[in-house]
């Protein structure tokens, strides 16, 4: 295995590891079909949406593995309508939340920015 | 306990958009309209109205004379619609959507200014066409609506 393929691996079974930070949230994709995947959901403290000018709304920045089964690949990944579905706040109900932009990836990890 | 007339119009603004959803009538497709709470409490979606009410202006030479006196204010609402559309269809919906919110927006044609009678006149302000870098876009349509109420009561009308 080389140092690409175990950083790659490590993206799943490392970094997305549910028995460390990260946790269990369903991925819903815009064509309808779902699949429960890891992901670390950062919480941030509420934002103004840039696009709507005065909104306030919570901003989730979410890292997932780069991968079409334990993760979300960036090439089936489509910000016209794909969500996740996570509690808001910890010990709350689960909801479904956008992911409106896309904010890095490379072949390991996807960062996503949900609200 | 009776609501402020800023209040009755803002449910009045509410209502008509409503109408939009699932509606055929109009191209754009609405799936639902959106007040924000303090705390969001929403998330951006394709084809969703987001109503956030704007700045508040006096109109004093509106006004008119008695005992209270009638005082003009001038209230904008911020008309948004989100437009979030399947990154690999290139649709860009922006006129479309700016569009049936003014066809909406003026329906009844020779009444829809005055809100049931609450308002003396709306204006439609200037269109803002929102881009964003790989976020959502969007169209904002704000409103600004010219009402008169007694000045010991804003929840009594003096049209």
């Amino acid at each position: 295995m080389t140092l690409h393929d175990a950083i790659r691996s490590d993206a799943v079974s490392v970094f997305c590891n549910a028995d460390d930070f990260a946790e269990s949230v369903v991925y819903y994709k815009r064509n309808g079909l779902s699949r429960t995947i890891n992901a670390v959901v950062i919480r941030e403290a509420f934002a103004i949406n840039p696009e709507d000018g005065d909104t306030i709304t919570p901003v989730f920045e979410v890292h997932v593995a780069n991968d079409d089964t334990d993760g979300i690949s960036s090439d089936e990944l489509n910000i016209g309508g794909d969500m996740l579905a996570f509690a808001v706040r910890v010990g709350k109900a689960v909801e479904r939340r956008s992911i409106v932009r896309l904010m890095s990836h490379d072949e390991g990890m996807l960062v996503l920015e949900c609200r | 306990m009776p609501l402020a007339i800023v209040d009755q119009i803002h449910d009045a603004i509410v209502s008509r958009l409503e109408a939009m959803v699932n509606d055929d009538d109009y191209e754009i497709g609405i799936i639902e309209v959106v007040v924000p709470t303090r705390i969001g409490e929403f998330t951006p979606r394709d084809r969703q109205i987001v109503i956030v009410q704007g700045d508040d202006e006096r109109v004093a030479e509106m006004d008119i004379p008695g005992n209270p006196p009638g005082v003009a204010r001038k209230q904008t609402w911020n008309i948004r619609c989100h437009l979030m559309p399947d990154e690999n269809s290139g649709e860009d919906a922006v006129n479309q959507a700016a569009a049936d919110i003014l066809k909406c927006l003026t329906t009844p044609n020779s009444t829809w200014h005055n809100w049931g009678g609450l308002a003396i006149n709306t204006e439609l302000g200037r269109i803002e066409y929102v881009s964003f870098d790989g976020g959502p876009d969007g169209v904002n349509v704000p409103i600004h609506v010219l009402y008169r109420v007694s000045e010991y009561s804003p929840f009594v009308s003096r049209i």
